[in-house]
């Protein structure tokens, strides 16, 4: 599936400049926070405090892009009146950013549980497993702001799929939890650490879906939240 | 770095001289320009000042020229109401002479020999026709009036002013030097002139004769109420039958004829029949009308009608060009809530072109106005001496009578000439000013 | 007078046209109309409903034929001698081109607003009480005052000009002139009311209040709105048609058009890129 949208091509070229500035914007925010979300896993996985709390300070970025973008949407509201793909495209543009800032505050959750998990002097060994679960995560935050980026379809889709697949690792690692803290009753307070970084990355995962059903939504006008894959697919299908 | 600046810089005063450069360009030429406009105005002024003043001219030439066509020569003479100068039977005093002996009585001779008393000194058959030429011929007329209309005058002696003749009015209205001949009165008659003027028997009056008679031969008695009459019967024909069909005519053309070759053909005709000379239009009427129709020869109604033919063209191209300017907003307007079409064109198209149509029926009035060379044609030119009272009677019009009047040999219809123009004249003004009035009526109602 | 209906789609086929012309409830329905000027078809095989007690904006860019076609919806182009229409225009299952119909009474019933406030050169009770008046629509002096007391109403004017009645139309400003020409077409009581860019003269306050003034009429009268302001088609329409050279480029309703057009065409004009 390749997209027929055009974001450039306006009679005024100041316009142009103006979507492609916010879209440029708003991709260079995704990296911001996909970084963020990487050193998250990354201080989680060396117990690094130094990048813990670069990861906490950092958020603050995250939030001024939010603002800025915001701003300028605002302005071309005002200014344009946008319809059609353009209107999509704004409307696009301010919900992703919300998702992404959020997935900044989780990327700052997870700066402090490791804060928390490294102080407690206790080591745990669950780690590979939410490595497993954050990679797989950062993989689809990659994918979901390149289907941004190109306006891809496939890839949103892609994306949407994926989400499935990190919500049942997140339901094992849960699981797992449980029997360790059953097991041992020591274990209790670290665990629910854990457990919250692996909540914490899989709300990540659905902010990412979440974008990419925005893209999908922009490409081609149709509103694909909170149904399931399928009938995702069988609306594109019919349209 | 600091180079391209010095370059940058470089280019941006170069930008700046050249644009200097340009306006003192623009301003020299605007220089000239300026002036090329100061010319242009001059010129228009000059253009309309000369014509304000040849206008002005012309209005003083003709009136100091009119003017004294506007006033008259009366003498007082005694006249004696003697039957043996009437001739009246039986000369008795007793008995009362009826009507039939008073209409034969010899008015002329009593005029006579009333003057020849007040001048008991004048006894050569030759100056007694002399002293007679100082009065009007009309003087019998006016005493045969007063006598049969009272004839308890005879057997008495009455003081009368009698109107002077032609010559005399010319004498006394020229640079004369009293008691001294000029022009055609002779050195005798300017003594008794004398006499009488210093007697108090001669006064100044205003003509009221030129407005109430009709054309003489007499100049002292000529008027224009006949060819007024004429005119004004002509323009209500001309009136009658060229508005209504020359507005329907271009109300048809401009709201509802299709636009193909023919009504291309019509239109074109129109506007060459606007520039036919007007005296191919009086050979109509002779031809068609009178000879045809059988219409009374010299009747304002064949003027009218020949007339009619000429004042139509520019009528309907009047017409036309102001139901053109009707904005079509409105017939859309009427249109769209379902008028038909008929009614468009009645209750806006025509109230809004009305001005317009007045306008243009007001110029081909006008120029009907001033039309002689049809009437030519028609019998219109004539001398007329009764005063039309009926589309058929014979008639002549205004400009006929001037150009009459014109030809004359007597210097005081030199006078006279000028005072019917001025007549002409004022009658134009009334019909444009009534034309006006009505137009701000129409424009009011229109707003 | 009884005129042969025709069953509104029976064997024609829509070509060209992106989304449904068809409408639940159509006062009017076209179906292919073609129109010429001599030679030239401003007009090509064009299709559409118009939904009862609804608002349909015609939309695209100039000379694209929408003012034509709003033209021929109460036979105006009648005046136009070299005009000539094809195909079905259908009001209530009547054709309007039919020799029996009186454009008269058509035009009584589908009546039309300008772009240009027009009202005629007469008082402004003059101007309302027209139509009616050569309709023969009032049996009396009291029934004419109401009609065009409650025409004037209806138009949102009446509390403006009451004291006013009898001053000059013309004299009015140009919001009120042309809520004086709704007014107008109003009096008549039509069935239908076309709108000719009825707003594009008018500064934005008087814009609004006429876009206020057609959403209300919209409860007793179907309407037709040409207009360049695409903004106003979205706020006042439910439907809207794009035409494109004089072709019906997209029919939608107005949300659908105005968020996610389906024609490329549709979306560039919107969207105000190059066509």
């Amino acid at each position: 599936m390749t997209t027929d949208l055009n974001i450039t091509g306006h009679i005024s070229k100041r316009y142009n400049e103006e979507l492609e500035q916010i879209r440029y914007l708003v991709i260079e925010m995704g990296e911001l926070v996909i970084k963020q979300v990487e050193d998250g896993l990354n201080c989680l996985l060396t117990s690094n405090t130094e990048l813990a709390q670069q990861v906490i300070d950092h958020d603050k970025k995250i939030n001024q892009f939010e603002i800025k973008i915001d701003e300028a949407c605002t302005h071309i509201i005002a200014t344009r009146q946008p319809a059609a793909s353009d209107l999509r495209l704004i409307i696009c543009i301010i919900k992703t950013i919300t998702d992404i800032e959020r997935i900044g505050d989780e990327a700052t959750k997870l700066g402090r549980n490791a804060l928390k998990i490294i102080n407690s002097e206790q080591n745990p060994r669950q780690f590979n497993e939410l490595k497993h679960l954050g990679d797989a995560v950062i993989a689809n935050l990659h994918q979901a702001m390149k289907a941004y980026a190109a306006l891809d379809i496939e890839t949103a889709l892609q994306v949407i799929e994926q989400d499935e697949q990190i919500n049942i690792e997140f339901d094992n690692i849960s699981r797992l939890l449980i029997t360790k803290m059953m097991e041992d009753p020591r274990e209790i307070k670290n665990s629910l650490r854990i457990t919250w970084c692996a909540r914490a990355f899989e709300r990540i995962g659905d902010h990412g879906k979440n974008i990419c059903e925005y893209v999908v939504f922009l490409v081609k006008g149709k509103d694909v939240r909170h149904i399931s894959v399928e009938q995702i697919k069988q609306t594109l299908k019919d349209f | 770095m600091t180079n391209q600046l010095k370059t940058g810089q470089k280019a941006l005063n170069m930008n700046d001289s050249s644009m200097h450069s340009n306006t003192d360009r623009i301003k020299k030429s605007l220089k000239k320009r300026n002036s090329k406009e100061k010319r242009f105005r001059l010129w228009g002024r000059l253009a309309i000042s000369f014509g304000f003043l040849m206008v002005a001219i012309l209005f003083a030439d003709i009136g100091t020229k009119a003017y004294p066509a506007f006033f008259q020569h009366w003498i007082k003479v005694d006249i004696e109401f003697n039957r043996q100068w009437l001739s009246i039977e039986p000369s008795d005093s007793a008995v009362r002479p009826d009507m039939q002996a008073l209409k034969q009585a010899n008015y002329s001779a009593t005029v006579k020999k009333s003057l020849y008393q007040m001048f008991p000194s004048i006894t050569a058959r030759g100056d007694k026709r002399d002293l007679m030429k100082l009065l009007s011929y009309s003087a019998e007329f006016k005493i045969e009036d007063l006598v049969t209309a009272n004839p308890d005058l005879l057997g008495q002696r009455v003081s009368l002013w009698l109107l002077a003749d032609d010559d005399v009015d010319s004498y006394f209205k020229s640079d004369f030097t009293a008691g001294q001949s000029s022009g055609r009165i002779n050195d005798k008659q300017a003594m008794w002139l004398k006499q009488l003027f210093d007697s108090g028997a001669v006064e100044k009056r205003f003509n009221t004769l030129f407005f109430t008679n009709s054309d003489s031969r007499e100049p002292e008695l000529a008027g224009i109420r006949g060819a007024l009459s004429g005119t004004i019967l002509t323009m209500i024909i001309v009136l009658a039958i060229s508005f209504p069909i020359g507005v329907s005519a271009a109300l048809y053309l401009e709201e509802f004829a299709p636009k193909n070759r023919w009504t291309d053909m019509i239109e074109v005709n129109i506007n060459n029949l606007a520039a036919v000379p007007s005296i191919v239009f009086g050979l109509l009427g002779l031809a068609v009308l009178i000879n045809i129709f059988g219409l009374p020869r010299s009747a304002s109604l064949v003027g009218g009608i020949v007339l009619s033919l000429m004042t139509l063209p520019t009528i309907i191209i009047a017409s036309r060009a102001s139901i053109k300017a009707v904005p079509n907003s409105i017939r859309e307007a009427a249109i769209g809530l379902g008028a038909s079409d008929m009614q468009v064109t009645l209750e806006h198209v025509l109230p809004m072109a009305m001005p317009g149509i007045l306008t243009g029926t007001i110029i081909g009035l006008a120029q009907a106005l001033g039309e002689t060379a049809p009437l030519l044609m028609i019998g219109m030119v004539a001398f007329i001496v009764d005063v039309p009272t009926n589309f058929t009677d014979a008639a002549t019009v205004m400009p006929v009578q001037i150009y009459l009047w014109a030809d004359s040999p007597e210097s005081a219809f030199l006078a006279k000439t000028s005072a019917a123009i001025l007549v002409l004249l004022a009658f134009l003004l009334i019909m444009n000013f009534s034309a006006t009035f009505l137009r701000s009526k129409f424009e009011k109602n229109g707003q | 007078m009884t005129i042969k209906t025709k069953s509104l789609t029976d064997g024609m086929e829509i070509e060209h046209t992106v989304g449904n012309v068809f409408a639940d409830d159509p006062k009017m329905s076209m179906r292919n109309v073609d129109v010429f000027y001599n030679d030239k078809q401003a007009i090509k095989n064009v299709s559409i409903d118009l939904a009862r007690n609804q608002v349909t904006a015609l939309i695209g860019p100039s000379g694209c034929g929408k003012s034509t076609f709003l033209r021929c919806l109460n036979r105006m182009n009648d005046t136009i001698d070299i005009c000539k229409i094809k195909g079905s225009l259908l009001l209530d299952g009547e054709d309007i081109y039919h020799k029996k119909m009186d454009p008269v009474l058509l035009r009584a019933r589908v009546g039309m607003v300008f772009q240009k406030p027009n009202p005629f050169p007469k008082s402004i009770y003059d101007n309302v009480a027209y139509g009616p008046r050569i309709h023969g629509l009032a049996a009396s002096k009291d029934d004419l005052d109401e009609i065009v007391v409650t025409s004037l109403q209806k138009a949102g004017l009446y509390k403006e000009v009451k004291d006013r009645l009898s001053s000059s139309g013309t004299g009015l400003s140009g919001g009120q002139q042309q809520r004086l020409c709704i007014a107008r077409t109003i009096a008549v009581s039509p069935e239908i009311i076309l709108m000719d860019e009825p707003a594009s003269a008018l500064d934005p306050i008087a814009t609004a209040i006429i876009e206020e003034l057609i959403d209300e009429l919209k409860e007793k009268y179907t309407i037709a709105i040409v207009t360049h302001s695409m903004q106003q088609a979205a706020r006042i329409s439910q439907t809207t048609a794009y035409f494109h050279m004089g072709s019906l480029i997209e029919v939608g309703s107005t949300d659908h058009i105005f968020t996610n057009p389906s024609h490329q065409l549709t979306e560039n004009y919107i969207t105000g890129r190059f066509g």
